[in-house]
């Protein structure tokens, strides 16, 4: 019996998004998680008195694709700025950068040394973004940056500022993702934010609507295998051994899970071809809680010195509230460079503790996390091959079968991917059905 | 009695995160069980995101 319109597979912040607009639009949605916990990667979990990442640091706040995206939808969500934070730190605490010798630079100062003169990081940002050389899908981040500068400490900055938005590198992001991750964290300037009480509370926003328009979220159940018959989603066979029934299936499991679900023999081998040759996002992340803070009045802390740490977010700064009374923690993002796994933490420890020489004596609490294998950082890195269009259509081989999650078309900045793929899923099911609203925004 | 599966295991510590008895740490980058504090809960099975974590009959 087909009891659902909509059955979401996986309770991303993708597969919750998308659930959340069609609920709104009177269609009844039933979203299965195999986890204990929804929001996947984009939550957080209680640890010793503090709110740990499962991997996201901050959706950007009001005016970031996630943002914007809630705010359609009607999902409410209180965000602390920058602007929050006092005059002082809007914008131009966005991105400090600092070296191993403890000199800190702002977004606004001039960089010293660097023989442009006058030119601070964010002017370097602005002439990247307005360089008008002809960029194919084929060229890299290095090649328009050097178009630019060819000073190596901003090109150490830069990789840096790469490796925190995309988990890639001046060689291996392509120059056209680079124009969107800058443009996009620039429009954010001084709303750039954290929701109050961490990611989870956009995962729990989302769920407030989903479930007040009557839509259903079920935890711990997990999906064996896709039926479908005649190249038709026809439902799906729980693990328990039952079956669910529903008119169309949204897949936000990742393009792997994809397959083993509707299995190879019902997709077309070119479409299995790119699915198994994708190149994921290997990462791992220390996150600390600390005695006092390390990090300076800022966002995100640009260490261009360190082999491995990428970037440095405190959450405590935006939002005491997710550690205990007078503490505060970070979390330090490392694209991995192999699977030795051990020499990688290794070479990020000594990150910190060369931008940070007091580390020993005010940690806490630590937790190291490795994303990679089946729960790398992302299955389709933003690379050559795996950008913008490139990238899977929400409208899988499969009819009512779509997918949505950061497998899917667009571009921008690691999370923040997500909701383009929703607002594209949702308008390829408005083909089908023309009542649907599909949020209004523009990426 | 709980059982991981090192190769599927990916490090991203959510089972220790979550785990009350605090029985499950990652060692050397290794996912390590302390089978003394275990309580069999089986809660760490729904926190592992790559199906490296069973609960399965010892007799």
């Amino acid at each position: 019996m087909v009891e659902h319109d909509f059955i979401i597979i996986g309770s991303g912040i993708g597969g919750l998004m998308t659930a959340a607009a069609l609920s709104r639009d009177g269609k009844k949605v039933l979203v299965l998680e195999q986890l204990a916990f929804t929001g996947g990667r984009y939550t957080e979990i209680p640890y010793k008195g503090y709110e740990v990442t499962s991997g996201a640091w901050t959706s950007m706040g009001i005016k970031s694709h996630i943002g914007r995206f809630c705010e359609e939808v009607g999902a409410k969500v209180d965000y602390i700025t920058l602007r929050d934070k006092g005059e002082k730190h809007s914008p131009a605490s966005l991105f400090k950068v600092k070296f191993n010798n403890q000199q800190e630079i702002d977004f606004f100062r001039p960089l010293p040394g660097t023989g442009i003169d006058n030119e601070s990081y964010f002017q370097v940002l602005m002439n990247i973004l307005a360089k008008q050389t002809e960029i194919t899908p084929e060229t890299s981040a290095r090649e328009v940056i050097e178009a630019v500068t060819k000073d190596e400490t901003i090109h150490s900055i830069l990789n840096h500022m790469i490796g925190t938005a995309s988990g890639l590198t001046i060689d291996t992001l392509p120059a056209s993702e680079l124009k969107t991750v800058i443009g996009d964290v620039l429009k954010t300037g001084g709303k750039f934010g954290f929701a109050v009480g961490g990611t989870k509370n956009i995962i729990q926003a989302l769920e407030r609507v989903i479930l007040a328009h009557g839509g259903a979220i079920r935890t711990c159940v997990g999906v064996k295998s896709l039926i479908i018959e005649d190249n038709i989603a026809k439902g799906v066979e729980l693990e328990s051994g039952n079956n669910l029934y529903a008119k169309n299936i949204i897949h936000n499991g990742g393009a792997h899970q994809l397959v083993k679900l509707a299995k190879s023999k019902n997709l077309p081998n070119a479409y299995v071809k790119y699915i198994n040759h994708l190149k994921p996002v290997e990462c791992a992340a220390i996150i600390l809680g600390l005695d006092r803070p390390v990090t300076s009045g800022c966002a995100i802390t640009i260490p261009p010195d360190a082999e491995r740490a990428a970037g440095i977010f405190p959450p405590t700064f935006f939002d005491p509230g997710v550690a205990p009374p007078g503490k505060h923690m970070i979390d330090v993002f490392i694209p991995l460079q192999s699977h030795n796994i051990k020499k990688e933490m290794d070479l990020a420890w000594n990150d910190l503790y060369a931008l940070f020489p007091q580390l020993d004596s005010i940690i806490n609490m630590k937790m190291e996390m490795v994303f990679y294998k089946d729960w790398p950082g992302a299955e389709s890195a933003q690379t050559f091959g795996q950008i913008g269009d490139q990238r899977l259509d929400p409208l899988s081989p499969v009819d009512n079968l779509y997918l949505v999650g950061m497998d899917c078309k667009g571009s921008g900045v690691a999370g923040d991917l997500v909701p383009v793929t929703a607002h594209l899923c949702l308008t390829r099911i408005k083909e089908k059905y023309k009542e649907l609203k599909v949020p209004s925004i523009t990426f | 009695m709980i059982a991981i599966d090192r190769e599927k295991c990916c490090g991203c510590n959510y089972c220790a995160i979550m785990c009350a008895q605090e029985a499950l740490f990652y060692q050397d980058y290794d996912m390590e069980l302390d089978q003394n504090k275990c309580e069999l809960c089986g809660a760490c099975v729904y926190y592992c995101p790559s199906g490296a974590i069973q609960m399965i009959r010892s007799d």
